[in-house]
């Protein structure tokens, strides 16, 4: 499953970071770095939540 | 028959709106409101999502709250609440890297000194007053000390932060206005003083922040220092608060709690759930929507009500009505939902956390002792007063 930033609606408030740290990392300057393009073995939970969560919707997964 | 409720009134929020709420989702949850010159009240969870994630259906221009029948201002002041895309996002932008997972934890330490100072002016088997006396100074300290004001201007923040939403209420005796003011002149004060050497607050990141290559504007400035203060400090108080009520009304899930501190977080996400402590936030249509049925005509206020969605059978099962700890998952839109989310959540979070985790280290039973007085506010109908009594948590104690 492939990650996909919609950058456009991100407001870089970290919920996905909070969810899932190590696929998600807000920088310094308050902009999202997804840190596997693809989601890794074993996080797929992890991941889900993370784009269900997010609050402005920037986040989905595609197979 | 229309089910007539009077969601303009403080009194029906202090009350228990969650009969209401039920009644409204099943047999009219895109529902019209007379007063205040109308309303549509959303208590679907569905629905609630679907409008907050539509900003060019529908707006927050015209302001966030539900509609008081006063006149509005002919143009209101840009706070970033009240901003459209896309210089909303451009803006919110600026403040949210200051609210990131990885800056909130980094202040655990700190906000766990806050709190067990506080806690330290507590004694068990006395009669004590705990919303005001104990949890508000807790999220005042914090947001406060996060701005850059001095320790000593602490509490006098707090009067005007409480005086400026909280205008309803007969008990607080600056009117919103005076207390608007007063915040004004003291935040300029502070700006004045980072013009002349910044500091490692968020004043001086604001002062130096650009949105397509530009300053911020003084107002915009200032409009953020007050959202700030105001988001970061009734709605903490009030979700510790009401939560704490929730575990008193509940002795079950206290007790749990204290037996298993590592349900803290989870019993963090359903006190957000359950309480809600932001009732609502207002959006405005910019044409013409239909939903359920009904027609929500262009320029018609739009109250998303969280406490309703919160309960929806839909998402929550047939547990939706209770309160239970260890609910999971728990998608709660106790932040809101969409672009202009809780920025603050992470912050929001990690001090209920910590407060419950050293409050129940020191204290394991809670009882009310008197009668808990509410917030006259439709927004942020918190807790103004409760007395509690503490009783010590021996176990911990030999620790």
């Amino acid at each position: 499953m492939r990650i996909v930033l919609d950058r456009a609606k991100c407001t870089g408030i970290g919920i996905c970071e909070s969810l899932a740290p190590t696929v998600f990392e807000v920088d310094d300057r308050g902009e999202l770095v997804v840190l596997a393009a693809e989601v890794p073995e074993g996080a797929l939970d992890e991941v889900t939540e993370a784009v269900e969560g997010c609050p402005a919707m920037a986040l989905r997964l595609e197979p | 028959m229309e089910p007539n409720y009077p969601l303009h009134l403080p009194d029906f929020y202090i009350g228990d709106p969650a009969p209401a709420y039920r009644d409204l989702r099943r047999n009219s949850p895109v529902h019209w409101t007379d007063a205040n010159g109308g309303f549509w009240g959303i208590t679907r969870y569905e629905d609630v999502k679907f409008i907050g994630s539509r900003p060019h259906l529908f707006s927050s221009a015209k302001g966030v709250l539900m509609p008081d029948g006063k006149p509005k201002p002919a143009e209101p002041r840009p706070m970033l609440i009240t901003t459209d895309p896309p210089r909303h996002n451009a803006l919110r932008k600026l403040i949210s890297k200051g609210f990131t997972p990885r800056h909130i934890n980094a202040m655990e330490p700190d906000v766990r000194e806050i709190v067990r100072g506080v806690l330290d002016s507590a004694k068990a088997g006395v009669e004590l007053e705990y919303a005001e006396g104990i949890v508000a100074k807790v999220p005042v300290r914090i947001i406060a000390d996060l701005l850059g004001a001095p320790a000593e201007d602490w509490e006098q923040f707090r009067a005007w932060s409480d005086a400026s939403v909280g205008s309803a209420d007969p008990g607080i005796t600056l009117t919103s206005q005076e207390a608007f003011g007063a915040l004004t002149t003291y935040f300029r004060r502070l700006i004045e003083l980072r013009e002349q050497r910044r500091a490692n607050d968020l004043i001086s990141i604001l002062m130096d922040a650009e949105v397509d290559g530009e300053s911020l504007s003084h107002d915009e400035l200032m409009s953020f220092l007050h959202l700030l203060l105001v988001a970061g400090n009734e709605t903490t108080r009030n979700l510790i608060a009401l939560g704490t009520i929730a575990l008193i009304n509940h002795p079950e899930q206290l007790r749990m709690l204290v037996e298993d501190p590592s349900l803290i977080p989870s019993a963090v996400e359903e006190m957000l759930r359950y309480v809600s402590p932001v009732t609502h936030m207002t959006r405005w249509a910019t044409e013409d929507v239909e939903l359920r049925g009904r027609t929500i005509r262009k320029g018609q206020a739009v109250v998303l009500l969280y406490g309703a969605a919160n309960r929806d059978e839909d998402v929550f099962g047939d547990t939706a009505e209770q309160f239970d700890i260890t609910r999971r998952p728990n998608p709660h839109l106790a932040f809101g939902t969409g672009e202009h989310a809780c920025m603050g959540l992470s912050l929001a979070r990690l001090e209920a956390r910590v407060f419950f985790e050293e409050l129940l280290a020191r204290f394991d039973r809670v009882e009310l002792t008197g009668e808990v007085l509410r917030m006259r506010s439709t927004m942020v109908p918190g807790v103004r007063t409760m007395h509690v009594r503490l009783g010590a948590n021996e176990k911990a104690a030999v620790r």
